[in-house]
């Protein structure tokens, strides 16, 4: 059994796709996991992750980054630590749940991410955060300067990846018209 | 070519010095009913068709009669055509909104076998009898004749254009857009309000259903500030287009007002090209959220009822002087003029200027001043034409006399209508103001929306600029600068409604499209179809494409005519979104194809198509229905042996998809027993127990089972159907009737791949992945661990739904696929492999287990012998109402197995149960078959569902009767678990 090991596997595997100036690839964020705050307890959380990480609690909509590191607003009462291990003591003021096996990442980058977007969704992309559908399908949106990450359930990613590569194509089509 | 010559030869119809929206540099060749005509760029169809010649353009919907062009905008009812590459060409275009590219190809519509020559034009001869509601007057009898023979032939008499057979493989898309001002129309006081907003810091988004920006400055000549009015508005909307905060939108109609500051949208994307690019849509379908609107929508020209009013030639003074500046078109040599005041008089000047004859000036009130070298008919009325295919003369009676006037064309205008349309989407009515003739709309129709211009009552240029900019600072809370009194042109005369409504007899058209005459509206009134929306839906009028655009207002000037009241006291019918026809391949961009529905697959997708499995989908999750092996025939072969693989030896399965909520905090337990019917509070730490969750309306909801990880730390399990339905569930019951408990929830359904290994060799399995102790000393049935398989960190649970001794195997999703197939192929070394949902079905129909065909929403813990479940020691949702006395009655249908008793007999899911004996009649019905499923094990055909007094009546035979497939059968009713009933099985 010690001899036997689990080989992993990507959400999506699917080649970077480029049109309209945008780039669509899956990316890997590292490590997810969704922190839940008991009662009274988002201060000791914000305290103590600004100490390990340099990171804090987030406002709605919000996003706190450091370094590689990442807190973001997810849900009521929720946030998502991304690309950093956490001490297990954290789990005294929250819950703590894994998530980053069930989520696939999709990055949309140039400039243009906004327009392809509003194909899909009626979010507006005002705050760093935001979480809503993409055409049919439930995601975050972590917002960048040229880029957008699109946070979806692993088991919808080919949807996701479908309906963003129409979106360009959408779009990339609508360039080509003199 | 040489037809296209033929036809170009003989049109001459182009004005010279006129046609500033065309470029006679790029030249367009299309087809018209299969020949070949040439236009110019910037044309619309039925610009190019007239300056062919072309005054034929379609068939009108009852009689057939002939039509023609009868104005220049969205609002045509006539030229409505069928264009596209044949096969797939769309119905319904009007000529007047289509622009012509190379390679169009128009059909007319609505005749047969051609436009020239249409036999259903009998109609018109018979028109006497064929008048308003004739088929609900004539069709009545006898009865049964409505169905079978009049409804399918007047269907087949009746409708415009014939939509194709095949799929809409055009590509569409429905896009978002957001802004601070949302400027509808690009006339002048559409790019006034856009500029000043966009001034003002705005970001604004200026809509206009035109090819270009301008409205009427395009069409009507004139000039704006020392400019030609045309060049005026290209140097606006060249500003516009600079504009760092405007996005001009055009060929895009606003199709409607919704709530919220939402709108609805129409783009004609590549409709316009022949070579679309790849990718692009044909059309956009936009929902806009504005935080205010200005509605610049203008106005449109209200029709003349007069006795044939509907031939060839005759059209719109203000389309007729938009085909003239805006196409350079000479509709026709000889044209006369109808209408009133200045206005009229311009036009006959418009039409001088541009070399063509005035034969005529027709005005409803006094002669205007300055009128001559023409004659002129002052108080006067158009009483009759002449001309089947085109217009040749003209009756007028003027002072008593009538005088025949040769034209072939006469330009008619009654007044103009403001397109009130958006501000009534939202309930509010129209207000009539006599001193223009019009309705305008009310004050505060719709939240945060001004009405600037025409669409307002305010026709002049100068007032429209001044009304376009206050309406954009008004609608941004900003300082309002006056507006000028301006000179409007329609405060002549004082209106009649004799100005559009011309009384007489003869056939007098008001609604072109549905062919709504004068004498229709009259015999509704007589009929006492006295309301006006009775009046619509008896006469039709106002339905169609058109939505009544042109013919609304002089109907209901009839009806308020014959029915003795005033035209405000009449009102309007209720003006609907959307404004323009909106393709419903539009409304549901991208939801074809892959887009229907999302498409969810586990980790193990790839390695179950590998193995050849078909595809069941199960919610939108794809599962492997079976894996079939050499020699196996059917499907139904592959199940049998996966079922005695797992009764003999162990198979896997992936249950990935059912839900999984990871519940924490120091609340939890008391969450869960409030949750949950039963108790979990006192389960201990390492157990799983099953778990019964109630509707508050005492109703089951969804099981599963629930394993008690830590101390605040429980991972609840639903099923695949109900996973999402009881996330919901338990957020608002932790926000909205908990709110003081201390307790998250969590999905983590897809962060874990779990797989079932069951069978007697599932133990030997699981010895071979991991070192972690699986013995029954060490996890006990309905006991979980902590473990590491493969190297991983992951968990097991000794839970079965096969009845076997079985385990569920989690891991974190990524490493999914790999565990199983390390699974698979550990399980094929002990004689095993992987099963499906079949024989996932038939191994919890031989135990009894329950899924969501029994669980279906109306049925009680009581009904399925859980009644006991509902624990007396607490609360919890549901249980107040589960104890009515009515979802407690022995007589409810309540959950038994059945057994075939007949050899050849077929139960099947969905038949209904009977006494023996008894007639399969609905009354008599005694319950219903939930399940069905062959077991291999017990060589008997086994089955679910729910009989009254059901466990009271085990080993009654009775009747089970499929009325929808016709089978019908005997079987014996047993208790629900037919295999096992002690589970010394699963307990190893």
């Amino acid at each position: 059994m010690g001899s036997i090991s689990l080989i992993k596997a990507p959400a999506l595997e699917q080649a970077p796709f480029e049109a309209a100036g945008l780039r669509l690839e899956a990316v890997e964020p590292g490590p997810v996991t969704a922190l839940m705050p008991y009662r009274g307890r988002h201060a000791a959380v914000a305290t103590a992750l600004e100490k390990s990480h340099g990171l804090g609690w987030p406002e709605p909509g919000q996003v706190i980054a450091s370094g590689g590191q990442r807190i973001a607003w997810s849900a009521y009462n929720t946030a998502l630590v991304i690309g950093a291990e956490l001490p297990p003591r954290l789990a005294n003021h929250t819950a703590m749940t894994p998530q980053g096996d069930g989520m696939a990442c999709l990055r949309l980058s140039g400039a243009a991410w906004r327009d392809a977007l509003a194909r899909l969704t009626p979010l507006t992309f005002e705050q760093d955060a935001e979480r809503g559908m993409l055409m049919h399908v439930p995601a975050l949106f972590l917002r960048g300067d040229d880029a957008v990450e699109v946070f979806v359930m692993r088991s919808m990613a080919r949807t996701a990846w479908h309906e963003l590569q129409s979106a360009m194509e959408r779009l990339a089509g609508r360039a080509a018209i003199s | 070519m040489s037809e296209t010559l033929r036809a170009t030869g003989k049109a001459g119809a182009r004005l010279p010095n006129m046609g500033h929206g065309i470029d006679r540099e790029r030249p367009v060749e299309f087809t018209f009913d299969g020949r070949t005509y040439a236009g110019f760029a910037g044309d619309t169809l039925a610009s190019a068709l007239m300056a062919n010649g072309v005054r034929l353009m379609g068939r009108s919907f009852k009689y057939h009669r002939p039509r023609g062009v009868l104005t220049c905008g969205s609002e045509e009812p006539n030229a409505l055509m069928q264009i596209g590459p044949k096969g797939a060409a769309e119905p319904n275009q009007r000529a007047t909104m289509q622009e012509v590219y190379p390679g169009l190809r128009a059909e007319s519509q609505n005749r047969w076998p051609s436009l020239e020559a249409d036999l259903l034009s009998v109609n018109d001869a018979l028109a006497p009898f064929l008048g308003a509601g004739f088929y609900y007057k004539t069709f009545m009898w006898p009865k049964a004749f409505w169905e079978r023979v009049y409804e399918p032939f007047i269907r087949r008499a009746a409708g415009l254009g014939a939509l194709p057979a095949g799929h809409d493989e055009t590509p569409y898309e429905k896009p978002f857009a957001h802004c601070d001002l949302l400027v509808i129309g690009g006339g002048p006081a559409g790019m006034s309000a856009a500029l000043a907003a966009a001034k003002a810091g705005a970001d604004v988004i200026l809509a206009e259903e035109q090819s270009a920006l301008g409205g009427r400055l395009l069409l009507d000549g004139g000039e704006v500030e020392g400019l030609p009015a045309h060049d005026w508005a290209a140097d606006m909307a060249a500003r516009l287009a600079a504009h760092p905060k405007v996005r001009v939108m055009t060929r895009t109609a606003v199709t409607g007002a919704y709530d919220g500051g939402v709108f609805g949208a129409l783009e004609r994307v590549t409709r316009h090209l022949g070579d679309a690019p790849k990718g692009a849509p044909a059309e956009a379908f936009w929902r806009i959220t504005a935080r205010a609107s200005v509605l610049a929508a203008g106005a449109i020209e209200r029709p003349i009822a007069f006795p044939g009013n509907d031939r060839p030639g005759i059209l719109m003074a203000g389309a007729l002087r938009g085909y003239m500046n805006r196409w350079g078109v000479a509709p026709g040599k000889s044209i006369a003029i109808y209408g009133r005041g200045a206005e009229a008089l311009a036009t006959a000047r418009q039409v001088q200027a541009a070399g063509l004859k005035v034969a005529a000036l027709i005005t409803t009130g006094p002669a205007p001043e300055g009128a001559g070298g023409f004659p002129v008919f002052a108080e006067a009325q158009v009483v009759g034409t002449r001309g089947r295919k085109s217009l040749r003369q003209v009756t007028v009676l003027s002072g008593g006399a009538k005088h025949e006037v040769i034209a072939d064309t006469l330009a008619m205008s009654g007044g103009w209508n403001p397109s009130v349309h958006l501000t009534c989407h939202m309930g509010a009515r129209p207000v009539w103001r006599a001193d223009i003739a019009g309705f305008v709309p009310a004050e505060g129709s719709v939240p945060d929306m001004q009405v600037a211009g025409a669409c307002g009552g305010r026709y002049d240029t100068q007032g429209c600029l001044e009304a376009g900019r206050a309406a954009a600072l008004a609608a941004l809370g900003r300082e309002v600068p006056s507006v000028s009194e301006g000179n409007n042109v329609h405060d002549e005369p004082e209106w009649r409604s004799t100005d559009w409504v011309v009384p007489g007899k003869g056939r007098a058209w008001l609604d072109f499209q549905n062919d709504v005459t004068v004498k229709d509206v009259q015999l509704a009134a007589r009929e006492n179809l006295s309301s006006v929306e009775h009046m619509k839906r008896y006469t039709t009028q106002g339905m169609a494409p058109d939505q009544g655009k042109n013919s609304n207002i002089g109907a209901l000037t009839v009806l308020a005519e014959a029915t003795g009241r005033s035209i405000s006291g009449t009102g309007t019918t209720t003006y609907r979104p959307p404004f323009v026809p909106v393709p419903i391949g539009a409304m549901g961009a991208g939801a074809r194809g892959k887009g229907f529905a999302p498409e969810r697959f586990t980790t193990s997708d790839g390695p179950s198509r590998e193995r050849a499995a078909p595809m069941v989908e199960a919610g939108l999750w794809y599962r492997p229905s079976y894996f079939p092996r050499a020699g196996e025939a059917t499907w139904r072969e592959a199940c049998v042996r996966e079922v005695r693989m797992v009764r003999s030896a162990v198979g896997v399965c992936d249950v990935s998809t059912l839900g999984k909520i990871d519940i924490q905090g120091p609340d939890a337990g008391a969450f869960l027993d409030f949750v949950y019917a039963n108790l979990f509070s006192s389960l201990k730490e390492g157990r799983v127990r099953y778990g019964l969750m109630l509707r508050e309306d005492g109703h089951v909801m969804d099981d599963g089972t629930t394993a008690r990880l830590g101390p605040n730390h429980y991972l609840m399990t639903t099923t695949t159907a109900a996973a999402g339905a009881v996330m919901k569930h338990l957020d608002f019951a932790a926000q909205v009737l908990q709110p003081n408990m201390d307790v998250s929830a969590i999905s983590v359904t897809e962060q874990w791949a779990q797989f079932a290994v069951a069978g007697p060799e599932a133990r030997a399995l699981l010895r071979t992945i991991t070192d972690t102790p699986v013995e029954d000393a060490d996890l006990p049935y309905m006991g979980c661990c902590d473990a590491v398989i493969g190297g991983v960190a992951g968990r097991i649970f000794r839970i079965s739904f096969s009845g076997e001794l079985a385990y569920e195997v989690a891991v974190p999703a990524r490493y999914g696929a790999s565990l199983f197939r390390l699974l698979l192929a550990q399980a094929e070394g002990l004689g095993g492999g992987a099963y499906g949902m079949e024989a996932l079905n038939v191994l919890r129909v031989e135990k009894g287990f329950i899924t969501h065909a029994e669980i279906h929403g109306r049925v009680t813990a009581y009904d399925i012998g859980m009644g006991r479940m509902v624990s007396a020691k607490k609360d919890c949702i549901g249980k107040a109402m589960s104890q009515r006395p009515g979802l407690l009655d022995p007589a409810r249908p309540r959950l038994v197995g059945l057994r075939l008793s007949e050899p050849m007999g077929k139960m099947l899911g969905g038949a209904h149960l009977f006494e023996a004996g008894a007639e399969a009649r609905r009354v008599n019905s005694q319950g219903y078959l939930t399940s069905q499923a062959y077991s291999p094990e017990l060589d008997a055909h086994l089955a679910l569902g729910f009989l009254t007094r059901g466990p009271e009546r085990i080993g009654e035979v009775i009747r089970v009767v499929d009325h929808m497939r016709g089978v019908e059968t005997m079987a014996e009713v047993t208790a629900p678990v037919a295999l096992d009933p002690e589970g010394e099985r699963l307990r190893g």
